[in-house]
């Protein structure tokens, strides 16, 4: 089966800020959670995918079509929101709806009734009236009632309440009950990242610096704390990423934690006190900063 | 093909059409407003008062300048300031399919006061003891300014700077004054104002030339430099 998205050394460069190189499959079906700093390259990747901005170079792929050759068959299918997004204020949602639903044929308004009840929305008023929070979940009604197959999220959660990022991530996650559909969701909150991702991409200074299944991501790195000294053969160890001198105690973080990880740390003449899993904001960070270091 | 840069035609004019009929849903209370400052407008001049029709020609003028300019600053400039245009590109839509859009849609906007006070001011000439003369001067100064409005529409879609855009249009403005000054005292258009045959003069043939051409040259040229845009937020 063809992937949702396939990116084959895509690049795009700004006068301060550029795109490198960025190889990224992501299969039909799964959630793929876009990880970075602000200023990372997550938006411009976005806007690549759904033809706000054209790339210089590499080749990108959407749902099995070229873009921007095929970009008015692959938009249909695509439901796009970014949080630099705005709908028209003088106009209400009613408004939204209707026209979006006299573009896309496939409009469910069953469903968007139940969304305007679920979001408690009000279609009559106009949209200037709508809080930030009111404003996503409006973007997101008018993108889930047209059943797109591919989701591009862009932030969708950045600046809601904590009880509207719930409403959001429990819409998203019904979304994610039809198992032909695809989302990329890019955040630099983990939690939401880690609370619906099936794989998760890191980026950084517009490169991919990892990208895996979460569940390997969480599997494999372990904050470890052990007492002895640092030494070159250490640092040397394969998946270390950061090594704390904290005399007498060492705090080491590992993005290859196996089964031969603490016989090694002990034949170094380390004596381990703890193993911890990581959450996955720990991993980011010190992935990142063991991309600075590179 | 849809690609960037290659087509020059909408790949989907249904589409085009439902953008258009939106734009016009949005901004159609304001240009209602107008109309109806132009009715009032073309009564003033059609009252026949020396001081009324300067008064009402005035006022033509201006609301015809205010339509002009409000148009492209609501769904051009706006839409980039407010942040709309991420939503329109989103939508089933090529970049030369938002161009056209956004041509037509201004244009039908524009057209609607335009053609009114144009063919208003042609029927108050011909239908009143006022020299018929005069019909080759409205018709130049009419395609002036539809001339004007279109060099600046498509300067503003053309260039993304707020700067600029406001730049090209205030200058463009300034032109008006000048233009009528110049084109009511040109020979060949001059000694048949007071007249009353319609005289179609080799300088009032070329005005309209030049005219029209320019607002071909303005369209295409916007239309090349959409093309190549790799950018459309």
């Amino acid at each position: 089966m063809t992937p949702a998205i396939a990116l084959t050394g895509v690049r795009k460069r700004y006068d301060d800020f550029a795109l490198h190189d960025i190889d990224l499959t992501l299969p039909r079906g799964q959630v793929m959670g876009l990880v970075g700093v602000n200023g990372a390259g997550k938006s411009t990747l976005l806007r690549l995918l759904m033809g706000l901005i054209r790339a210089d170079g590499g080749e990108v792929e959407v749902l099995g079509q070229r873009l921007p050759q095929a970009q008015v068959a692959v938009k249909r299918e695509i439901g796009y929101a970014s949080d630099d997004m705005r709908l028209y204020r003088g106009q209400t949602l009613r408004w939204h709806m209707d026209f979006i639903r006299s573009v896309y044929p496939e409009w469910d308004e069953a469903y968007a009734q139940t969304l305007l009840k679920r979001f408690d929305l009000k279609p009559q008023q106009a949209l200037r009236g709508f809080s930030h929070g009111q404003r996503v979940k409006a973007l997101l009604l008018l993108i889930f009632a047209r059943h797109p197959r591919l989701l591009l999220l862009d932030e969708p959660t950045t600046g809601l309440d904590p009880v509207a990022r719930g409403e959001v991530l429990d819409a998203i996650a019904d979304v994610l009950r039809d198992e032909g559909r695809s989302i990329l969701f890019s955040s630099h909150n983990t939690a939401d990242i880690e609370q619906i991702a099936d794989s998760i991409t890191f980026l950084h200074g517009g490169k991919v610096v990892a990208s895996r299944d979460k569940e390997s991501f969480l599997d494999n790195w372990r904050r470890i704390v052990c007492r002895g000294a640092v030494t070159d053969a250490l640092r040397a160890l394969p998946g270390i990423a950061s090594v704390r001198d904290s005399t007498p105690l060492l705090e080491l973080k590992t993005g290859a934690f196996d089964a031969s990880t603490l016989p090694a740390l002990q034949a170094l003449g380390l004596s381990v006190e703890s193993v911890e899993p990581m959450p996955l904001e720990d991993i980011f960070v010190t992935t990142v900063r063991g991309s600075h270091n590179a | 093909m849809n690609g960037f840069g290659t087509n020059w035609f909408a790949s989907d004019a249904a589409m085009v059409g439902k953008l258009i009929a939106k734009d016009w849903q949005v901004y159609q209370k304001q240009l209602a407003g107008f109309v109806a400052g132009l009715l009032l407008a073309l009564a003033l001049v059609g009252m026949g008062t020396p001081l009324l029709a300067a008064a009402g020609s005035l006022l033509l003028l201006v609301l015809l300048l205010v339509v002009g300019s409000y148009a492209i600053q609501s769904s051009v400039m706006l839409e980039r300031k407010e942040q709309t245009q991420p939503f329109v590109m989103s939508l089933p839509v090529t970049p030369m399919d938002v161009f056209c859009r956004k041509l037509l849609a201004n244009l039908v906007i524009f057209l609607v006061p335009f053609l009114l006070v144009s063919g208003g001011l042609l029927a108050l000439v011909l239908t009143t003891p006022r020299p018929d003369g005069a019909v080759p001067w409205v018709i130049v100064v009419a395609l002036f300014m539809l001339a004007n409005f279109c060099v600046s529409l498509c300067v503003v879609i053309a260039v993304d700077s707020e700067g600029w855009n406001v730049f090209a249009m205030l200058a463009l403005m300034t032109l008006i004054g000048p233009f009528l000054y110049w084109v009511t005292a040109m020979p060949g258009i001059r000694e048949h104002l007071q007249g009353e045959a319609i005289v179609w003069s080799p300088q009032v043939l070329a005005l309209v030339g030049g005219e029209l051409a320019v607002i071909a040259i303005a369209i295409l040229a916007a239309g090349w430099v959409h093309a190549r845009k790799a950018s459309f937020l």
